[in-house]
């Protein structure tokens, strides 16, 4: 499809507590975590997504959050919305909770993403919470237990959880130091649900359909993850995520040939190491013919 | 009275008082003055013969001994006009004391024989090379006048001359390095051919200039020897132009020489000199121009990347190491292949490609091909084949465990020759050895087996590897050119020869008899079944047993005995083959038909292909399992 023939999509404003998946997002299973996610939030229990960059975590909190709205728009038209926050080392308590700011001779306090999940009942996802500050946690610990509670102490002010919300955090425990782990509090106030590259069949199944490409070309992407995530711990830190396969697997269905293909979304992407690049080259040029 | 005695008389008493025999020695040289140059001569230099006696005499009676004792000798070679001359050569190594004097009265003994090979004018610059090292040291000049006359007999006319250069060079250079030379120097040039000697002998004094610069060229020189001696020329020139501007570069460019001419050829090896060459036109470089030529600057390793096609081991291990664990997702190693040639392993070879389930090895370089990119295609030829029988299960073997597309056929292979399969040995056993133990020729079934399931793994990697395959169809090609002549061969050393090729994709390399057809073509029909997808070790095994029946059965004739049209086999036939009747064994009688001799040759399995090596001789070494019954000729099996 020619760019110019591409339908637009012109953009939309909303709150972040407004965001919801009106669409199906596509989700293939792979064990039993779509049943543990609905019976945690049946009964508010946090959940901690762990597992390699690029393998789903993200795709399933939306699809969860997707099917929980589909499931409660019978009785409510409103639904689960989803507030995602992308942790960084910058990331304070305040930038979750709010902040006052100053309006003409006035101040104004603006709630923080966290505090509109937790007044609205949404699944505030939290992606890579090791990498926010460590004053974060003051605020996780009461909203992840029975409690349920979010402290807004320049307010002076405790907020009750609405329902429907629902504190989900993610983490990659493969690259992270042992100063960023997660600590045992905060671990143990979640249930884990550990995510790793689907098995082959599955990521065909997931490339084919994200990708739009052949399923010649899906089966052959992901044996070069089998083979390339067989680096792991011998010079790569991470193996090739799904999400790079997609792309490759995207630009193949744009008529890029399979090799340029993954040299571009899979063996640039994945590593400086000049070595390394060679080596993954020569696995793409095994596994893809001219 | 003589002449001689007269003139004699008037030095008696002189020479007396230095030694009781001197005047007799002077009568003996002057009447060999007068018996060869005549009464005039003796006129004319007797005098100053004695004289120089008396005065010799004076500084050492020995001196003056030797002197008038080597005279009668001397005269062969020189004139009575020039002795005066000889005698100087003395003076230039006695040194005044007891042992220099002791040297120079040897030196004057010897020098009728060195007259024999070099000229008077010669003689003296080897006496003052003496004299030189008799003031260093007495072992040096020792060493200088007992080796001149045997180095210089060993040595051709026109290298004498040279030699003593060097030795003037290496006297001036470093004295204890002129010690070596009149050691090592015959060996030395023992390594290039005559006509190239007298030039090494000038190169090497051309680059001798301070101490240890010797020793250095020597070991160059004995580099040399692993090189063709017809290349010597062209060497030896390039490193005289070389050592004009630049002494240690020459020495360094001959150190380099045995490498580089093994990777390059003639003209590229020129081309890689004449890099370096322009580098003496820029004084900037002038220190660069001995570690180019010492291929130790990136200018040099670059240039002969850039002309050799030769690809090494090291430049690509660390990337065909983590190719290989890429691909089976295991640490394996990758090693040269020549570890274990030198380790003395029997089933490997060190230009050879194998594993034995942890370590890939492979040839330390390839050369085979015309460019550096398809000798790096050729290396990842052989770790992929070599990976995938570690990644495709070739070490998984099970033993009675059916495969994807044949039933195993071992227990009734065991049973049939009284062994029974759930009897354990004196020791633990591999599964592979068990199943070697079901037949009576071991070398055929593992020669079979070998290239039966190099077969199925390279139907693997086409299958999984489709970007290899057009590498491995030119390894394959490569191959196939350099398989032996058939009719060299025995029938049934050809049979399995034929497979082989088969295996390497080339059914039309196939040549068999015409009237034997049936049995090549179940031959090849069997190996097809392990090129179908699935296909695991077990079918292998079990391929490899059928195989086996069919080749024991085919007399072992000299092929070329058999008068008989040799022919490819007809693709229908192979596709017909496994349907049709077994065909019967080719026996004695059989090849009797064709006009065969009856002769059999022994069994010599067929050379494995360079990239694949072997994947079972390892495993087929004798087992510590307890010997087998014996027992007759068994019956073929199949189900």
């Amino acid at each position: 499809m020619s760019l110019a023939s591409k339908p637009r999509n012109d953009f939309k404003r909303m709150q972040i507590e407004e965001f919801r998946l009106h669409e199906e997002p596509f989700y293939l299973p792979v064990s039993d975590e779509v049943e543990l996610f609905d019976a945690a939030y049946e009964q508010n229990v946090p959940v901690l997504l762990k597992g390699p960059t690029g393998c789903g975590k993200t795709r399933f909190v939306e699809y969860m959050s997707w099917r929980l709205h589909r499931h409660i728009a019978d009785q409510d038209d409103e639904g689960v919305p989803l507030i995602t926050v992308a942790c960084h080392e910058d990331l304070t308590a305040s930038d979750l909770v709010g902040r006052y700011l100053l309006e003409g001779e006035e101040t104004r306090w603006i709630d923080g993403p966290l505090t509109r999940a937790v007044k609205v009942g949404a699944i505030c996802y939290l992606d890579e919470v090791v990498e926010a500050r460590k004053d974060t946690t003051v605020l996780i610990h009461p909203l992840a237990d029975y409690r349920r509670h979010l402290p807004i102490e320049k307010r002076g002010e405790l907020l009750e959880a609405a329902d429907g919300f629902l504190l989900v955090m993610s983490y990659n425990p493969g690259y992270q130091s042992a100063l960023k782990d997660l600590k045992h509090s905060t671990r143990q106030r979640f249930i884990a649900i550990e995510f790793d590259y689907p098995p082959r069949d599955q990521e065909i199944e997931i490339i084919r359909t994200e990708a739009g490409c052949s399923a010649e070309v899906a089966e052959s992407l992901a044996k070069l993850a089998e083979k390339v995530r067989n680096l792991r711990q011998h010079g790569l830190g991470e193996g090739v995520s799904t999400r790079l396969l997609v792309y490759a697997g995207k630009l193949v269905a744009q008529g890029i040939s399979p090799r340029r293909a993954c040299q571009s979304a899979i063996v640039w992407a994945l590593t400086d190491d000049v070595e390394l690049q060679r080596t993954i080259g020569e696995v793409v040029a095994s596994i893809f013919d001219d | 009275m003589s002449g001689a005695s007269e003139l004699a008389s008037r030095y008696s008493a002189e020479l007396s008082r230095s030694g009781a025999a001197l005047p007799d020695a002077l009568v003996t040289a002057l009447q060999a003055i007068a018996d060869s140059a005549g009464a005039k001569s003796l006129e004319l230099h007797g005098r100053a013969i004695a004289n120089r006696a008396v005065d010799l005499a004076g500084r050492a009676p020995i001196l003056g001994a030797a002197y008038l004792e080597a005279i009668p000798a001397v005269l062969a070679y020189i004139s009575p006009g020039d002795l005066d001359t000889w005698a100087g050569q003395a003076g230039l190594i006695d040194q005044g004391t007891r042992r220099s004097a002791a040297h120079a009265a040897r030196w004057l003994a010897e020098t009728p024989a060195l007259l024999g090979l070099v000229s008077l004018p010669v003689t003296t610059r080897l006496a003052a090379i003496a004299g030189r090292l008799a003031a260093s040291a007495n072992d040096a000049a020792s060493t200088c006048i007992e080796n001149a006359v045997p180095l210089l007999t060993g040595l051709g006319p026109l290298e004498r001359e040279p030699f003593v250069v060097l030795a003037e060079a290496l006297t001036r250079a470093a004295w204890p390095d002129a010690v070596l030379a009149f050691e090592r120097t015959p060996d030395l040039v023992g390594i290039v051919g005559s006509a190239d000697r007298s030039r090494l002998l000038e190169l090497a004094a051309a680059v001798v200039t301070r101490p240890g610069d010797f020793a250095r060229f020597s070991a160059a020189v004995e580099g040399l020897a692993s090189i063709a001696p017809e290349r010597h020329s062209e060497l030896l020139d390039l490193a005289l132009r070389l050592a004009e501007a630049n002494a240690p570069a020459a020495v360094s460019f001959l150190v380099s020489a045995p490498r580089l001419t093994a990777m390059l050829s003639s003209e590229q090896f020129v081309h890689w000199y004449d890099v370096g060459v322009r580098l003496l036109d820029d004084e900037r470089h002038a220190e660069s121009i001995d570690t180019y030529f010492r291929l130790e600057s990136s200018l040099a390793a670059d240039t002969l990347t850039l002309l050799s096609p030769r690809v090494e081991l090291p430049q690509l291990g660390e990337m065909l190491r983590l190719y290989a664990q890429a691909l089976t997702g295991r640490p394996v190693q990758v090693r040269s292949a020549r570890v274990l040639a030198e380790r003395g392993i029997g089933w490997a070879k060190g230009d050879s490609a194998t594993t034995e389930g942890t370590a890939v090895y492979l040839p330390p370089f390839i050369e085979r091909f015309d460019t550096r990119d398809a000798n790096t295609r050729a290396y990842k030829v052989c770790v992929t084949h070599q990976a995938g029988r570690i990644e495709f299960g070739s070490f998984d073997y099970r033993h009675g465990v059916d495969g994807a597309h044949l039933t195993s056929t071992v227990a009734l292979r065991a049973a049939s020759i009284g062994i029974d399969p759930s009897a354990g040995g004196l020791a633990p056993v591999p599964e592979m050895h068990r199943y070697y133990e079901l037949f009576e020729d071991r070398a055929l079934v593992a020669a079979l087996f070998s290239l039966v399931e190099d077969a199925r793994i390279d139907a693997r990697v086409d299958l999984e590897y489709p970007g290899v395959r057009r590498a491995r169809r030119d390894v394959h090609d490569h191959e196939v050119r350099r398989r032996p002549d058939i009719l060299g061969l025995g029938l049934r050393d050809v049979f399995a020869e034929n497979l082989l090729r088969a295996s390497l994709g080339r059914a039309d390399a196939v040549r068999w008899p015409a009237p034997l057809a049936a049995t090549m073509a179940r031959g090849l029909a069997l190996l097809r079944i392990v090129t179908r997808a699935g296909a695991t070790v077990q079918d292998s095994a079990e391929v490899t047993a059928r195989l086996h029946d069919l080749a024991a059965g085919i007399a072992n004739v000299n092929a070329k005995t058999l008068v008989t049209t040799w022919v490819a086999i007809d693709d229908a036939d192979v596709d017909a083959a496994l349907e049709a009747p077994e065909p019967l064994p080719i026996d004695i009688a059989t090849v009797r038909t064709l006009g065969s001799s009856t002769f059999q040759v022994p069994y010599a399995a067929p050379p494995a292909p360079d990239f694949r090596g072997s994947s079972s001789r390892s495993s087929c070494r004798r087992s510590r399992r307890s010997p087998r019954p014996p027992r007759g000729r068994r019956a073929a099996i199949s189900s």
